[in-house]
């Protein structure tokens, strides 16, 4: 385990990255070993809700235009997590380090969408569906995930977290289940799976449904609920929580989908349009704190190798800052990816600093092919028609 | 080009023998333009005619009854004294309970949907009062007031960084805002524009923010939006877009689907109320009245196309329980909007809350059901007693759960329970004798939150 001293002194470049590598080539040995049986990984997708700025993640320090364009944001050299030469991670995300070091964290540069937009709503739209070419009639790619695996939706998506179900989960027919936590779910009314007539009206159809997948759900959720406390801490915690205890109560496909907002509630946090540098970095640390703690959960509960966790922004920020100590919204981001099984590292090109896009680094990697990835390698599907056409899949 | 007649693509609803004026129509025009019918305004609005009904919606006479807004003000006050948002919330739900003005009420709820502002973010709840009475004052009036009025409201402005953006360095928050969302919307505008509104706006604050920018973090050099160039400003921006012709077109269709759900409009009819608000100078009044009037709210009974959002469907149900101030305190119902899913003054982004189906997420559902189980088993009522079905029904005892049902159901949403619903209550009721108080109760609250009461 690198100490954070160990960093400091700034050496410790050659000695992380053989270690890493020397770990990674052990991964796939295993792989051999224990082959994997597709269809039976968990999805924990956890959005950084705002537009993440890749920028102070995954940190060229020593570049001059990050120098330059950053006069009161940019970090400092001392005190980052060293990557390789050039780029250091942000120091709040230290706890994920273990996980790093056993080639089970991969960091994802430059990655985003090939049309920017800057709008939060279109951006995460694009996102959920999965392409850039959005229409009335867009589903969500995780919809048709659980689609492509013939799996009932209701009981295959979850999304945890209290705002209106996120548009990768909707379309087709798929019902997702929506909860704020395992006790939304605790019912003060028992009652049957209501059963409509034929000739009832569309919407009273949907609402029978919906009452159905509540009262089915309400049953599984009563198991978790239970059982004991597995990742502490509110919000984030709170949520990959919940998720620890289902997973460990009913084990099986399962996607979620969680949101990362920070100390208020509702607040888009990493939108950092103004005073940027404490904010960031107490996300970061809360984020990097409940992903670490949720993987030792399952560590220890022998599941950590059927789950991946995947974390992404709708979009990065301006490489300068604006007026606010802040950064306005960008285009190319960072995205992370946590599993037992996967490929570990770093991932894709930094940004091209000195070749800017009207002053934001263009997108290098197509964030289609994060999702081909997870999609083929991991849960065992058809990414070609889950995103439409074929994508080369990411090397995680 | 003569513009569409609005007489023949927004055909009123004129009553008949087919179609007649029966308590059926009184409580669906309730459900669906108001927070539904209490006994009293059935009865009375069953008496009066449509025509007299919907004009007494549309504009309601000046209320007698100023002990209503007194409390409401001084519940509002005692939140604003205390930051207590759970009294801010019981303030407005206090005038949607009690007041006379439902339909002003639900458009109070459409514009802090559409110009959606969280106190999550604005700590000040006097800012958060302030807006609401802002919307109220300009609910049905003309667009360009409640624009204007918005562009000045510190709440709005302090969400959207409007304080922080100067010349020197703009922060585009408010102008992305006021382009997508709170006028034209996406696909009329572009980046650039979005920049030079940023400009335009620079150094622009509410008179009631003190640490508002002074007039030279104002940027007043030339700007090009929306093909136009000038040294624009706020006011000039809000002039340039309450004249572009796609705002008409999105607040005629936003109002639509608010009052009328998912039913199919012919395009004709959209475009011809887009017509008719851009010739009006966006009179909402004339625009709602349109709607509301229409045979599409009235005329076919059989069809469900709107599904009752949470705050109109939590309110409702006190309201046809006949519950009044003397029963419940709407302190009491503030907890349960979150639960059912509208947090009033807290719209989880400014892109405000997500209805029509979404209300169907699975905690919303669980939330009604146990919401309806609360009012029914009496933890909302001041005596904190499981209500007496037998009396709030109007029975003189002996009331059996067959009967109860059917005086409920046609309270509640003017249609009888259906043979597939009955089965599901009975089957969910459990046992016991037909006339057991316990089990009206179990019955009403399976009622009222049962599939076949969600839409309308």
């Amino acid at each position: 385990m690198l100490t954070r001293r160990a960093f400091l002194a700034g050496g410790l470049a050659a000695s992380f990255a053989p270690s890493l590598a020397a770990r990674v080539r052990v991964r796939r040995d295993d792989r051999k070993r224990f082959p994997r049986s597709p269809g039976d990984t968990a999805l924990v997708v956890v959005h950084l809700d705002g537009g993440n700025d890749g920028l102070n993640t995954v940190v060229p320090y020593d570049h001059p235009v990050y120098r330059r364009s950053r006069p009161t944001l940019a970090l400092p050299e001392k005190g980052l997590l060293r990557l390789c030469p050039g780029l250091g991670l942000h120091p709040a995300l230290a706890p994920l380090l273990p996980a790093f070091d056993a080639g089970q964290f991969a960091i994802v540069q430059g990655i985003g969408l090939a049309t920017p937009d800057r709008s939060h709503f279109q951006s995460l739209a694009k996102w959920c569906a999965g392409t850039e070419e959005l229409s009335s009639r867009s589903t969500g790619w995780l919809a048709r995930a659980a689609a492509d695996a013939a799996l009932p939706g209701d009981r295959t998506l979850t999304y945890i977290g209290s705002r209106a179900c996120p548009s990768a989960l909707t379309g087709l027919r798929a019902q997702p289940t929506t909860i704020s936590g395992l006790e939304d779910l605790a019912l003060a009314v028992s009652a049957t799976v209501p059963i409509t007539a034929d000739d009832d009206p569309e919407l009273v159809q949907l609402a029978a449904n919906a009452t159905g997948v509540t009262l089915r759900r309400s049953e599984q959720i009563d198991a978790a609920r239970r059982s004991p406390i597995l990742v502490p801490g509110p919000r984030l915690a709170a949520d990959l929580d919940a998720v620890a205890r289902l997973l460990c109560v009913d084990a099986g496909p399962r996607i979620f989908w969680l949101e990362h907002a920070g100390q208020t509630a509702g607040d888009r946090s990493y939108d950092t349009h103004s005073n940027q540098i404490f904010e960031h970095a107490a996300l970061l640390s809360e984020l990097a704190t409940a992903l670490a703690a949720f993987r030792k959960a399952l560590l220890d509960a022998g599941r950590f190798d059927r789950i991946v966790v995947l974390v992404f922004s709708e979009f990065g920020r301006r490489v300068a800052e604006n007026g606010s100590r802040g950064t306005d919204h960008g285009t190319a981001g960072v995205a992370f990816v946590l599993g037992g099984r996967i490929q570990g590292g770093l991932k894709g090109a930094p940004p091209d600093l000195d070749h800017l896009d009207d002053g934001d680094p263009k997108v290098t990697t197509d964030f289609r092919r994060l999702y081909a990835a997870i999609l083929g390698r991991h849960l065992g599907l058809r990414p070609d028609a889950v995103l439409g056409e074929p994508v080369a899949p990411l090397g995680i | 080009m003569t513009a569409p007649d609005l007489a023949v693509t927004w055909p009123r609803y004129v009553p008949d023998a087919e179609r007649p004026w029966n308590a059926e129509r009184v409580v669906r025009l309730h459900r669906r333009a108001g927070f539904g019918a209490t006994p009293d305004v059935l009865r009375r609005d069953l008496d009066r005619g449509p025509e007299a009904t919907i004009a007494a919606l549309v504009s309601p006479p000046a209320s007698g009854d100023d002990r209503m807004a007194e409390l409401a003000e001084s519940l509002a006050r005692a939140a604003v004294g205390t930051s207590n948002l759970a009294r801010l919330q019981a303030s407005w739900l206090h005038r949607m309970l009690f007041g006379d003005d439902p339909l002003g009420e639900r458009l109070v709820l459409f514009w802090h949907n559409w110009f959606a502002t969280s106190a999550a973010k604005v700590d000040n709840l006097a800012w958060m009062h302030g807006q609401n009475a802002t919307f109220r004052a300009h609910a049905r009036g003309r667009f360009a007031e409640l624009l204007r009025a918005m562009l000045r409201d510190p709440a709005l402005l302090a969400w959207l960084d409007a304080p922080l953006n100067t010349k020197d360095r703009p922060n585009e928050n408010l102008a992305r805002e006021l382009l997508e969302l709170f006028t034209i919307g996406v696909g009329h505008y572009d980046e650039r524009d979005v920049k030079e509104t940023a400009r335009a706006l620079t150094g622009w604050a509410s008179r009631k923010d003190r640490r508002a920018p002074s007039p030279e973090a104002h940027d007043d050099g030339e700007k090009t939006i929306l093909g136009r160039t000038g040294r624009f400003s706020a006011p000039d921006v809000a002039e340039m877009l309450l004249a572009h012709p796609a705002l008409p077109r999105r607040l005629g269709d936003r109002l639509i689907t608010e009052f009328l759900g998912e039913r199919k409009i012919p395009e004709a009819s959209r475009a011809a109320l887009a017509r008719h608000l851009a010739d009006s100078g966006l009179d909402l009044r004339s625009a709602v009245e349109t709607i509301v009037a229409s045979e599409w709210m009235l005329s076919d009974l059989s069809e469900r196309s709107v599904l009752v959002a949470p705050v109109p469907y939590l309110v409702s149900i006190p309201r046809a329980l006949g519950l009044g101030r003397e029963d419940l305190s709407s302190l009491d119902l503030a907890p349960w909007l979150r639960r059912v899913g509208q947090d009033l003054f807290r719209p989880p982004t400014v892109e405000g809350w997500h209805l029509g189906r979404d209300v169907l997420a699975t905690q919303l559902v669980a939330g009604r059901l146990a919401y309806a189980a609360a009012v029914v088993e009496g933890s909302l009522t001041k005596k904190r007693a499981p209500l007496d079905l037998d009396r709030v029904l109007g029975g003189q005892g002996g009331l059996d759960a067959d009967r109860a049902l059917e005086l409920l159901a046609r309270r509640f949403r003017g249609t009888s329970p259906t043979a597939a619903e009955s089965r599901w209550i009975r089957d969910s009721a459990g046992g016991g004798a037909s006339t057991d108080p316990a089990l009206l109760r179990r019955s009403a609250a399976l009622l009222l939150a049962s599939p076949w009461s969600q839409s309308c």
